[in-house]
C-alpha cells in the first residue's frame, strides 16, 4: 500500500511537466500581443514597448521562455506578472479564498445531497422523491449564472439575509451564499447518485439478511445500506473538489470573490503565461492529491479493493 | 449513526449556518454614521501606483487623489492652480514655472522644482518603460530620451532654476500646453520614490488631497483605503473621512451592492441595469456628459475605403446610422448623438460646424452617396465591411450589432460585427495594421482641450491613428492652432481643422459619452467632473 | 394426493414436544403485478417439530421460497400473505414492528443461498455476528465477541480468530456459508429456515455443510425447514418432505414414503428425472458406488452386513472385468489430443500470470464422449475453451483432428473451428438477443460459406427437427423461449457445421432438473446418431455418469485420474476421486446413509 502511494505521488512529475508545457504553449499561442494589453487603448511608444518586451522576455522563442519558467519553479521563484507583482504572492492570496469557498460548497453538497438522496431513494416513487428529482433536474438545467444572480438578488438584496458581495477578507460567514450557489449543480448530482445507489442497494441480498436478523429499519439503512451506497458518491465528491477549486469563475464573478477563477481569467485575457501556468500547476497538484485521497478512501470504504 | 442523530446534526448545522449568515450579512453594510470613509467602486490598478505608469481608469482614479500636479481641473474643466504659483510664457514655446511655497509630500519632503523635473525625466525615458511617457513628447529632448534602447535620462528642455522655479522648452509652440499640466502624468515625485520604485509603487507617497490610510492600504484585488491628507490645502480638499475603492470584477455585482447600500457610489451603471436603474434609485442617480466619445474607425489601407470613392462611402455609412434611435433605445438616453469630433463639455465646442450634416441620419442621401461611389470605383464585395470589437469587456456587442443592423437595413450592404475575444488581440491587429474592416474606437480626454481629440488620433503617424489618416493640410492646421497666441484663437483653428475631418471621416463619430452613475442612501453631494469621474473629495456622508 | 397434516414419522426421534415448533395452516402468498394478484403459493399446510428437518422440494416457480420468506415477512411490498403461521403456538403472521423484529433472528433464523452476497461486503464477519448477538441480547461487546468466536468454532471453521476479522470476500464459499450459519445460530433460534443453502457450493463442500447441519440439528435440537430442488440433498438430510408444484403442495410424507413409494405423478416424474450417480445411461448399467468405494478403500461398512458387503464388492469387480473385455479397442485417430498441455492466463499489469492447467494429457477418439469433471477452479472449463482455440496454449501441444492448434494462424484457426462446435452454459447470454433463432443457427454455416439462400434455410430446418423444436421457431427470438428450448437451439447451432468434436461446457447447470433430463437425453441421442466426439465439461458427477464413455477427473489444474466410466466408478484409484464420488448425495435415504459412513471414513483416512 505504501508503495502504491509513493508510485502515485511520483506520477505527479510527468503530469506536471506535460500539463505545464501544454498550458504554457496554449497561452503562448493565443493571438494578440501581451504588450497591447499592457499599453491599453492609447498604445505605447516604441521605446517603452521594447523595454517591456525585454522585461518580460516576450521576445524570446517559446522554449526559452518555458525553460526560464521551469528554472524559476525549481528555485521557488515563480516570477512576476505584468503589473509587477510576485506571482507567488498572488497565489498565496487567492488560493486560500477559493479553497474556503470550494470546501464550503463541498460540505454543502455532500451533507444535503446525501441526506436528500437517501430519503428520496428510500421513498422511491413517492412525493418527496418526485419533487426532489424535478428540482434537481431544474437546477442542473438552469445555467449557474442565472441561479447565481437570482440568489444574489433574492437573498442578498431583497431579503437582506446575506451580503450580496463578499468582502476582501472573505470570512466563512460571507461565503455561505456563494458556496451554496457554487455547490448547487453538484448537489443535484450527488443527490441523484446517492438515490440511485440507495435504490440499488435496498434490494441487495445482505439487506434481506439484515432484516431477517431482526435489525430495525433505521439501523439497516444507516449501518448497512448507507456505507455500501457511499462508494460512488465519495468518488464523485473527490473529483468534484478539484473541479470546484479550478472552475468557480462564474460564481466568483457574481459575488466578487477574489479567487483563483477570476485571477486565471484575467491572466488568460492578458496573455500572462507565467501566471496561468503557475495557477494551473497548483490546480493540477490539488487534483492529483484529491484523486489519490479518493482512491485511498475508496479502499477504506470497500474492503474488496486492494491495491497492488 | 441513527437517522435521528443525523437529523439533529443537520438541524444544528442549518441553524448555525443561518446564524452565521445573519452575522456576516448586511450588518456590515455602509452603516449610516458620519465620519466614515465612503465606499466607491473601482477596478484593480493594472500597474504600480506611479503617476507616469498609470494609463487606465483603475489606477488613474487612485493616483488622481494621491497626487497633485501644477494645476488641476474644476468640475467644468477649467484649470486652477495646485502646486504652481504661476506658469508664464511669451511665445508658447518656452515656459517658466514657479511653484507655490510650503507645499510638502505626506512624508514631510518639500515639493520642489526638482521633484517635477526628476519625475518627468523618469516618465519620459524609454529605459523606465513608463506607459504614459508619450505625454512628454512636446518637450525638447524627448526624442533622444525616448528612443528605443536609449540610455539618456534627462530631457534637454527641462532646467531647474532654483528650488521653486524651472523652465520648460518645447519642440514647437503649443498654445494649449499649459492645459495639459493637470494630467496625472505631470505629477511630482518625492525623492524616496527614486530609491525604490517597486516599493513606492506599492505604497506611494503623494501630495494630493488623500493619502494611503496606512502602509499596505492597497489590498490587491480587494480594496484601496484612502484617508484625507491634512497637509493638503488646495482647492480639492476632502469633505469626507476618506475614500475606499472597492474592486469589482463586473459591473452587475457592483450594482447589486449599490442597491443594497453596501456601496456608496457607482460611477458606471452596467448595461444590464441601464433600463431600470432610474426606477431602482429614485432620485439618487445622475447622467452627466463628459469629455469622451465613441467612434468607428475605418482604415485607409482597405481598398474599398480609400480615395474619392472611399470618402463618399464613409459619408454614406455615417448618414446611414440612426444615432438618435440607438442612444434612446439601447442606452436609455444615456448618450448624446455626436455632431463633431470632440465633446460638448469642452470650451470651444461648436455643434454646427460645416460638414456636421455628414453626421446626421439621412438614409436617402446615404444611398445616393453610395451609388456615386459605385460609379467611381465598384465596391469589392469580397471584402465586406466588418466592425471589430473586443468581447471581454465593456459590452460593445449590443451597440455594434445595432449599428450593423442599421447599415444593413438602410444601405443594403453586407456588414457584420466581428468580435475579438481579448482586448489585446483587438489592439494588436490595430497596431500591426492588419485590420480587415472597421474597428470600434473612442476617446476619453486626458485634459480638457479640443486638440486632445484631434492630434493624438488623426495627426499623421499619431499613436492612436488606427485609420492611418494622413492629411498634410490637416496636420498644418493643427500646428497653426497650437501656435496660436490665445486659447480662443487656438480653438477656432482647431474647429477649422475639424471641418476637414468631417469631410473625410477617417473615423465616424457616433455619440458623446454620458456618465450614468448612482449613489446609496447614505451619501450626498455626488457630482461628476468633466472627465466622467465622480468628484470624490466633495462627496459627504449623511 | 395427500394433503393436510403430515403423519407422525415412525423414526422416533428423541425430544419431541407436543406442540410443533412451526404450524402452517392455509398459507397463501400473492404478488401484486399490474394491479392483479398473481398467486405464488396456495393453501399450504405443514408442521415441523423440534429436532426435525422438513424439506420443501420443488422446481423454480413452485413457490417454495416465496412461502418460506413470507413466514418472516421478508417478501417485497407488493405481496400479500393470508393464513396462519404459529411458532410454538404463537401466531406470528401479521406481526409488525418491534414484535416482528424480536421473532426475526432470535426465534427464527434464515440461511440464504448465496453467502457471498448475503453478507455485507464492507463489514467483517465478526462485526456482523456480534451485531446480531447484541441486537437480541443485553451483553457487552467483549462478551458478544466471545460468543461469536465460540459459534465460529462450532461451525468448524479452521481458524475462528482469523475468520472473525475477515471480510466475506476473503473466505472461500464453504467458509462463508459456515459463517452465515454461525450468524443464524447466534441467538439459539427455535426454527432454522435454510433456503438452498448448498446450491452455490461445490459437491465436496456441500457434503461438509450438510454434515454440519446434521450435527447441529442433533446438538441444538432446532427445527429445520430445508428448501431445495436437489433430491440428493433431501435424501441426505430430511425427515419429512413436502413436494410443491406451481404453488401447491402435491404430496407430503416421510422421506422413506416419498422416495420409495411416491404417490403423485409429479413426484414420480421428479424422482425419475434426478440423475443418480451409478445409474448410467440405460438403467441396466447400475454401478454400486458404495461397494466400489468400499473395495477401493478397504473399509468396512457398519450399516451393512459383512457378507452382503463382500458380495456386492465381488459383483462390482466382476462387472468391471466384463466391461474391460468388451471394450472396443479400435479407435482411429484422436479427434482431440492434449500432450503435456499447460494453459496460462497472461500477466495483466501487476497481477502475475496464472497457470490454470498444468501437464494435461488426454485424448478423445471419434464417436466417444469424454466427461471432464472437477470442482470450481479445477481447470476443466479452461481446457474446454482451449480446445476451441479460445485460449492460447502456453506449453505442450494441443491438436484438433490432427492439426496443431497451439501456434495456429488466424486462418488456420478459422478452418479448424469448423470441426469443433461449442455449447455454452447459459443459453440466455450465448444467443444474440437481437437475432432470430434461425439466423443464430445459420450463422456458422453462412460464415463458413458452406451454404446460403434456400439451401441454408433447408439446413436450418433440418437442425431444428433434430433438436426436436418446431420449424416455426426459426423466426422467434431468444426471450420468447424457455431455458431448455434455448439450450436446444444452442445445440443446433453447435452442430450446424457437422463438427467432429462437440465441446459442451456445463450445458445443463442452469436448467431445472426435469428440463435437464430431456436436454441430456437429446444430446445423447444426437451423439449416437451423428457420431461426433464430445468433450463434456461439468461438475455434476451424476450427469457425467449419464453421458460419458470415459471420465477424466481434474483437481486444481491437474488431471488426477482418467479412465473408462466403469473403471472410474467401480475402481477409483486416486483419493480425490474417491472423496468426490463419496460426496455426491444419493437420492435414496438408506443408500445415502451408507455413503455417509464411507465418506467419513475416507476423510478420516485422508488426514
Amino acid at each position: 500500500m505504501t508503495w502504491y502511494i509513493i508510485r502515485r505521488v511520483l506520477q505527479l512529475i510527468p503530469v506536471f511537466i506535460g500539463a505545464t508545457l501544454l498550458v504554457y504553449f496554449l497561452v503562448f499561442s493565443l493571438p494578440g500581443d501581451p504588450t497591447a494589453a499592457i499599453c491599453g487603448e492609447r498604445g505605447c511608444t516604441p521605446g517603452v514597448e521594447a523595454a517591456l518586451r525585454e522585461q518580460y522576455n516576450l521576445d524570446q522563442p517559446f522554449w526559452v521562455q518555458y525553460f526560464l519558467f521551469l528554472k524559476g519553479v525549481l528555485t521557488f521563484d515563480l516570477g512576476v506578472n505584468f503589473a509587477g507583482r510576485e506571482i507567488s504572492t498572488i497565489i498565496a492570496e487567492v488560493f486560500p479564498t477559493t479553497a474556503r469557498l470550494a470546501i464550503m460548497a463541498l460540505v454543502f453538497e455532500a451533507v444535503f445531497g446525501i441526506l436528500f438522496g437517501l430519503i428520496a431513494g428510500l421513498r422511491k416513487g413517492k412525493i418527496f422523491d418526485s419533487t426532489v428529482l424535478v428540482v434537481s433536474l431544474v437546477v442542473i438545467a438552469v445555467p449557474i449564472f442565472v441561479l447565481g444572480f437570482l440568489m444574489q438578488f433574492l437573498v442578498g438584496v431583497k431579503l437582506g439575509w446575506a451580503s450580496p458581495t463578499v468582502s476582501g477578507a472573505a470570512p466563512f460567514s460571507e461565503l455561505i451564499l456563494p458556496a451554496v450557489v457554487l455547490g448547487l449543480v453538484s448537489f443535484a448530482y450527488v443527490l441523484r447518485l446517492t438515490r440511485t445507489s440507495i435504490i440499488e442497494n435496498v434490494n441487495a441480498d445482505y439487506v434481506r439478511t439484515a432484516t431477517a436478523k431482526g435489525l430495525s429499519r433505521r439501523r439497516v439503512v444507516t449501518v448497512h445500506i448507507l456505507r455500501n451506497s457511499m462508494i460512488p458518491v465519495i468518488t464523485f465528491l473527490g473529483a468534484d473538489l478539484g473541479t470546484l477549486m479550478g472552475g468557480a469563475i462564474v460564481t466568483e464573478g457574481i459575488f466578487n470573490v477574489n479567487g483563483v477563477g477570476n485571477t486565471l481569467y484575467r491572466a488568460v485575457l492578458n496573455g500572462e503565461a507565467p501566471v496561468v501556468v503557475a495557477i494551473v500547476t497548483v490546480l493540477i497538484l490539488i487534483f492529483v492529491i484529491a484523486n489519490l485521497v479518493v482512491d485511498l478512501l475508496y479502499a477504506w470504504l470497500d474492503p474488496r479493493i486492494r491495491y497492488a | 449513526m441513527r437517522l435521528a442523530r443525523i437529523s439533529k446534526v443537520v438541524g444544528v448545522a442549518l441553524t448555525a449556518a443561518l446564524a452565521l449568515t445573519a452575522c456576516g450579512g448586511s450588518g456590515d453594510d455602509a452603516a449610516s454614521s458620519t465620519d466614515r470613509p465612503i465606499v466607491v467602486d473601482g477596478t484593480e490598478p493594472q500597474n504600480p501606483l506611479i503617476p507616469t505608469s498609470t494609463n487606465e481608469v483603475g489606477g488613474g482614479a487612485v493616483v488622481d487623489l494621491l497626487f497633485s500636479g501644477l494645476v488641476s481641473y474644476d468640475a467644468e474643466g477649467v484649470s486652477q492652480n495646485e502646486m504652481a504659483e504661476s506658469i508664464e510664457t511669451e511665445d508658447a514655446q518656452n515656459y517658466t514655472i514657479t511653484l507655490a511655497e510650503g507645499k510638502t509630500f505626506t512624508n514631510g519632503e518639500p515639493v520642489t522644482a526638482q521633484s517635477f523635473v526628476d519625475s518627468w525625466n523618469y516618465g519620459a525615458a524609454a529605459k523606465n518603460a513608463q506607459l504614459a511617457s508619450y505625454f512628454f513628447e512636446s518637450i525638447e529632448g524627448y526624442a533622444e530620451v525616448s528612443a528605443e534602447g536609449s540610455d539618456v535620462e534627462e530631457m534637454s528642455g527641462l532646467t531647474v532654476v532654483d528650488e521653486l522655479t524651472f523652465t520648460v522648452a518645447l519642440n514647437q509652440p503649443e498654445s494649449d500646453w499649459p492645459l495639459r499640466l493637470g494630467y496625472s502624468a505631470f505629477s511630482p515625485l518625492p525623492e524616496v520614490a527614486f530609491e525604490d520604485f517597486e516599493a513606492f509603487g506599492e505604497n506611494p507617497i503623494g501630495n494630493g488631497p488623500y493619502k494611503f490610510a496606512a502602509e499596505g492600504a492597497w489590498e490587491h484585488n480587494q480594496q484601496i483605503e484612502l484617508v484625507p491628507n491634512e497637509d493638503y490645502d488646495g482647492p480639492q480638499a476632502a469633505q469626507n473621512a476618506g475614500v475606499t475603492f472597492k474592486m469589482y470584477q463586473n459591473g452587475s455585482t457592483a450594482y447589486q451592492d449599490l442597491i443594497s447600500d453596501n456601496l456608496d457610489v457607482l460611477k458606471t451603471v452596467p448595461t444590464s441595469d441601464v433600463q431600470n436603474f432610474k426606477n431602482d434609485l429614485g432620485d439618487r442617480w445622475l447622467e452627466s456628459p463628459y469629455a469622451g466619445n465613441q467612434t468607428i474607425s475605418i482604415p485607409y489601407y482597405l481598398e474599398n475605403w480609400d480615395g474619392e470613392d472611399g470618402k463618399l462611402r464613409r459619408q454614406a455609412i455615417s448618414m446611414a446610422i440612426d444615432r438618435e434611435e440607438i442612444t434612446t433605445v439601447i442606452f436609455n438616453n444615456g448618450r448624446t448623438p455626436a455632431t463633431e469630433f470632440t465633446a460638448p463639455v469642452l470650451e470651444g465646442y461648436d455643434d454646427s460646424l460645416p460638414g456636421s450634416e455628414n453626421l446626421e441620419f439621412n438614409p436617402e442621401r446615404a444611398v445616393e452617396l453610395w451609388e456615386e461611389a459605385e460609379a467611381i470605383e465598384p465596391y469589392d464585395e469580397s471584402e465586406p465591411l466588418t466592425i471589430a470589437y473586443n468581447a471581454d469587456a465593456g459590452d460593445h456587442r449590443t451597440w455594434v450589432e445595432a449599428v450593423v443592423n442599421g447599415l444593413k437595413n438602410n444601405l443594403d450592404i453586407e456588414v457584420s460585427g466581428l468580435p475579438f475575444s481579448t482586448f489585446a488581440e483587438l489592439r494588436t491587429n490595430a497596431t500591426d495594421k492588419t485590420l480587415t474592416g472597421a474597428i470600434r474606437t473612442g476617446w476619453q480626454a486626458d485634459y480638457p482641450s479640443l486638440y486632445n481629440f484631434l492630434g493624438p488620433i488623426h495627426a499623421t503617424g499619431a499613436g492612436s491613428n488606427d485609420s492611418v489618416y494622413a492629411n498634410e493640410e490637416f496636420d498644418n492646421a493643427l500646428s497653426e492652432g497650437l501656435a496660436a497666441d490665445s486659447v480662443e484663437a487656438g480653438n477656432e483653428a482647431m474647429n477649422k481643422a475639424q471641418e476637414m475631418l468631417l469631410e473625410d471621416l477617417p473615423s465616424i463619430p457616433l455619440w458623446y459619452q454620458v456618465a450614468q452613475g448612482g449613489w446609496s442612501q447614505n451619501v450626498d453631494n455626488v457630482e461628476f467632473g468633466w472627465n466622467g469621474v465622480p468628484l470624490y473629495n466633495a462627496i459627504t456622508t449623511k | 394426493m395427500t394433503d393436510g397434516v403430515i403423519e407422525n414419522s415412525e423414526k422416533g426421534k428423541a425430544s419431541r414436544g407436543d406442540v410443533p415448533v412451526l404450524q402452517v395452516k392455509d398459507l397463501s402468498v400473492d404478488y401484486g403485478v399490474d394491479k392483479v394478484w398473481v398467486p405464488a403459493a396456495i393453501d399450504l399446510n405443514y408442521e415441523v417439530r423440534a429436532g426435525e428437518v422438513l424439506a420443501i422440494v420443488g422446481e423454480s416457480g413452485s413457490g417454495k421460497s416465496a412461502s418460506s420468506m413470507s413466514l418472516l415477512g421478508l417478501l417485497p411490498e407488493n405481496s400479500r400473505t393470508t393464513g396462519s403461521v404459529k411458532l410454538n403456538g404463537r401466531e406470528i403472521l401479521g406481526l409488525t414492528g418491534s414484535k416482528l423484529r424480536q421473532v426475526r433472528g432470535r426465534d427464527v433464523a434464515v440461511i440464504f443461498q448465496e453467502p457471498m452476497t448475503a453478507m455485507n461486503p464492507v463489514y467483517t464477519i465478526g462485526f456482523q455476528i456480534v451485531e446480531t448477538i447484541r441486537l437480541h441480547n443485553e451483553i457487552s461487546p467483549e462478551e458478544a465477541k466471545e460468543r461469536a468466536l465460540k459459534l465460529l468454532d462450532m461451525v468448524e471453521l479452521p481458524d475462528p480468530d482469523k475468520a472473525f476479522k475477515s471480510y466475506p470476500h476473503q473466505l472461500s464459499g464453504g467458509q462463508r456459508q459456515r459463517a452465515m450459519i454461525a450468524q443464524s445460530l447466534s441467538c439459539d433460534p427455535k426454527l432454522l429456515i435454510a433456503d438452498e443453502p448448498t446450491t452455490a457450493l461445490d459437491v465436496t463442500v456441500q457434503a461438509e455443510i450438510l454434515d454440519l447441519m446434521r450435527n447441529l440439528r442433533n446438538k441444538l435440537n432446532s427445527a429445520i425447514v430445508l428448501i431445495t430442488h436437489d433430491m440428493g440433498v433431501v435424501a441426505d438430510l430430511a425427515d419429512h418432505i413436502v413436494v410443491m408444484s406451481k404453488g401447491r403442495i402435491v404430496e407430503a410424507g416421510t422421506a422413506e414414503q416419498i422416495f420409495h413409494s411416491p404417490q403423485h405423478e409429479y413426484t414420480r416424474k421428479l424422482l425419475a428425472a434426478v440423475p443418480h450417480l451409478g445409474q448410467g445411461g440405460g438403467g441396466t448399467d447400475d454401478v454400486d458406488i458404495t461397494a466400489a468405494l468400499a473395495a477401493a478403500t478397504q473399509t468396512e461398512l457398519r450399516g451393512v452386513d459383512h457378507d452382503e458387503q463382500m458380495r456386492r464388492e465381488r459383483e462390482n469387480e466382476a462387472r468391471l472385468e466384463e466391461r474391460e473385455r468388451e471394450a472396443d479397442t479400435s479407435r482411429g485417430a484422436a479427434v482431440l489430443q492434449l500432450t503435456d498441455v499447460a494453459i496460462e492466463y497472461p500477466k495483466q499489469g501487476r497481477v502475475p500470470a496464472f497457470r490454470a492447467v498444468e501437464g494435461a494429457n488426454l485424448a478423445i477418439y471419434p464417436g466417444e464422449v469424454l466427461g471432464l469433471v472437477g470442482e470450481s477452479g479445477s481447470g476443466k472449463t479452461t481446457i474446454g475453451r482451449a480446445a476451441v482455440g479460445l485460449l492460447p496454449v502456453a506449453a505442450g501441444s494441443l491438436t484438433v483432428t490432427g492439426k496443431e492448434i497451439s501456434h495456429a494462424t488466424r486462418k488456420e484457426l478459422f478452418e479448424l473451428r469448423r470441426n469443433v462446435g461449442m455449447v455454452f452454459q447459459d443459453p440466455s447470454s450465448s444467443l444474440n438477443p437481437r437475432l432470430p433463432l434461425g439466423e443464430s443457427i445459420g450463422e456458422p454455416m453462412f460464415l463458413a460459406k458452406v451454404a446460403k439462400g434456400a439451401d441454408l434455410q433447408k439446413r436450418i430446418e433440418t437442425l431444428l427437427d433434430q433438436v426436436e423444436l418446431p420449424r416455426a421457431y426459426r423466426n422467434r427470438y431468444p426471450h420468447e423461449l424457455s431455458g431448455g428450448q434455448k439450450q436446444r437451439v444452442g445445440i443446433a447451432r453447435a452442430l450446424s457445421l457437422k463438427p467432429k468434436l462437440l465441446v459442451a461446457d456445463e450445458p445443463t447447470s442452469a436448467l431445472d432438473v426435469s428440463v435437464q433430463a430431456t436436454v441430456l437425453e437429446l444430446l445423447k441421442n444426437l451423439q449416437k446418431e451423428l457420431g461426433f466426439a464430445c468433450l463434456f465439461v461439468t461438475h455434476d458427477l451424476a450427469v457425467v455418469d449419464l453421458m460419458s464413455d470415459r471420465i477424466c477427473v481434474m483437481r486444481r489444474g491437474k488431471i488426477v485420474e482418467q479412465g473408462t466410466r466403469d473403471q472410474i466408478l467401480r475402481r477409483p484409484q486416486d483419493p480425490y476421486t474417491q472423496r468426490l464420488l463419496a460426496a455426491v448425495p444419493l437420492p435414496n435415504p438408506e443408500k445415502q446413509r451408507e455413503r455417509r459412513e464411507l465418506r467419513a471414513k475416507l476423510l478420516a483416512s485422508a488426514e
